[in-house]
């Protein structure tokens, strides 16, 4: 993908601002360090932007995204001026929180494909060390924009047809990859009324069935083990972002088992897709029911398999106890503990 | 055309086809604990319906420049439930599950008239459906959610008037009408019959409780 045109722009915290800055902006020379930088950037944009993101329909329902709007205007005209109105919709979105940042907008293309790669290098202090033959001359500069700064924010799309394509693009938000999603709603949100593309039911429930399914089909009983004590801890994720793959991490689910897990799924790569985790939507497939009954049993069991798994009858007309049998080969004690 | 046709003919068969199946797998799992859901289908939009479409003009110019992109419902699913009152209840799993980029619940343009009803979303494929190795997946699928006199109507009105080859007299235009308000009429009165028995149907629960 080659470039075509870079621009920048110098965005301030204006949110609530009744009369928003001017800013300014420049068309980048396509030689030099700094495009060379953002070359390699820009080369390697899908890869870097981990988080699938799509744009939000309009609030009366129809087909329309303003930011999607304003984007594919800057691509088909490739003006500062069209670039600049996308800079004022970050800037009347930007909190003193987020504070100055310095806005490239990257737009390439080979052959049919096109590729716009929006990303915002937050301000930052820095220290320059100059060493001349027998000093030392320490500077702190203000202003210095990073990539590496852990609130830096890109989004990248490619496509082909205005009509059906830059509906799904990537991101990236280093301040989400702390887990922290509200942080989220200023860049991906607010500033380009998007959300994830998978929704949190959607990706809870792949992740949900995928264990499910896992503990049903697999004869291994540490692969089963596993498993049920994860779910069991799953509850504490609620609202953070996550994928099947660092699901495992977090619980330390050995190789076998996040492969196991993945071979349930359509496509492998759906494990790295990323989603907000909801504990309402885990409990709707990953149940637990027990019973605790007067002689201090407890008996636990997947909340669907429950009545399969043990069987309950009356002692007598009168009585109100119940004799619960239940059968088959023990495949782990520990098990009972983990219940408890 | 002859190349529009072959390039769809070769969608239809090697993406839509298969990926139409799976797309009904996921829903029904999906809407399997939602009562009163009538049927789940879903389909490719045949060969000839698409040329059709993708002929079509306005203005005297052709509607669609580039069909292939612009032709939203390639792919189709219909949730088909009894009463007015389900369409909100599975639309909310809709948004819960799917992400939309267009919602309209279509309506006669007067109160007034009577004619077509129905909830439309245009929503993503979802990724657990995808599978890459698949030429030119559709980015979207229309989802219309109906209840069952409203999909009985709006399937015989396609079949009568909308496919009919010859102008409709006003007459034909009005029966048409009527039998669309005799259709809303019937999900009205099992809408409110629906109600009045959960109703009597929980109050006398409660009575039987009280009892013991």
């Amino acid at each position: 993908m080659k470039i075509k045109t870079i621009f920048s722009f110098l965005v301030h915290p204006s949110k609530n601002e009744n009369i928003q800055p001017v800013i300014g902006g420049v068309e980048i020379p396509l030689t030099g360090n700094l495009f060379d930088m953002l070359s390699k950037i820009f080369s390697k944009a899908i890869d870097d932007c981990n988080i699938d993101i799509a744009f939000l329909r309009s609030q009366d329902g129809s087909q329309f995204n303003s930011c999607r709007d304003q984007i594919i205007k800057l691509m088909k005209s490739k003006t500062l001026e069209q670039g600049r109105i996308l800079a004022s919709r970050l800037q009347a979105v930007t909190t003193k929180r987020s504070g100055l940042g310095l806005l490239f907008i990257i737009l390439g293309s080979n052959n049919n494909d096109q590729r716009v790669y929006i990303a915002r290098f937050p301000a930052d202090y820095g220290i320059v060390a100059q060493e001349n033959e027998s000093t030392l001359q320490v500077e702190l500069l203000e202003q210095v924009f990073m990539k590496n700064a852990v609130s830096y924010k890109a989004v990248a799309f490619d496509g082909a047809s205005f009509d059906s394509d830059f509906w799904v693009g990537k991101a990236i938000d280093k301040q989400i990859s702390n887990n922290s999603i509200s942080i989220s709603g200023y860049w991906i949100r607010e500033f380009l009324m998007a959300d994830f593309r998978t929704t949190p039911a959607q990706g809870t429930r792949r992740l949900a069935m995928a264990i499910k399914k896992t503990i049903d089909q697999s004869t291994d009983i540490e692969i089963k083990e596993e498993l049920v004590s994860a779910a069991k801890l799953a509850k504490s994720l609620n609202g953070q972002l996550i994928s099947m793959s660092n699901f495992g991490e977090r619980f330390g689910l050995s190789e076998k088992t996040q492969k196991a897990l993945a071979s349930t799924l359509n496509d492998p790569n759906l494990r790295f897709d990323q989603f907000e985790f909801t504990k309402k939507e885990f409990s709707k497939h990953i149940k637990y029911r027990s019973v605790e009954i007067s002689n201090g049993a407890l008996l636990t069991a997947l909340a669907g398999r429950f009545d399969e798994c043990f069987t309950k009858k009356k002692v007598s007309e009168t009585s109100k106890e119940y004799t619960f049998t239940t059968q088959g080969a023990i495949i782990d004690e520990r098990l009972s503990k983990v219940a408890k | 055309m002859k190349n529009l046709k072959e390039e769809y003919s070769n969608i239809f068969q090697n993406t839509l086809n298969p990926l139409s199946k799976r797309l009904e797998t996921f829903l029904c799992d999906i809407f399997c604990d939602i009562p009163r859901i009538d049927r789940i289908i879903t389909r490719p939009k045949s060969i000839n319906r698409f040329l059709d479409k993708a002929a079509k003009e306005e203005n005297s110019k052709k509607k669609y420049t580039d069909p292939l992109n612009q032709i939203q419902d390639q792919l189709g699913a219909r949730i088909i439930t009894f009463y007015p009152d389900d369409v909100s209840t599975i639309a909310e799993e809709i948004e819960n599950y799917f992400h939309p980029i267009e919602d309209q619940t279509i309506v006669p343009d007067s109160d007034s008239e009577f004619g077509y009803f129905g909830k439309h979303y245009i929503l993503l494929i979802p990724k657990d459906v995808i599978k890459t190795s698949e030429p030119k997946i559709p980015p979207f699928f229309e989802l219309q959610i109906k209840t069952l006199f409203q999909h009985a109507w709006s399937e015989a009105n396609h079949d009568l008037g909308y496919k009919s080859e010859v102008d409709l007299t006003s007459n034909i235009k009005r029966k048409l009408a009527f039998t669309s308000a005799q259709a809303w009429g019937a999900d009205q009165i099992f809408n409110d019959l629906q109600k009045e028995i959960s109703s009597l149907v929980a109050q006398n629960s409660v009575e039987k409780c009280e009892k013991q």
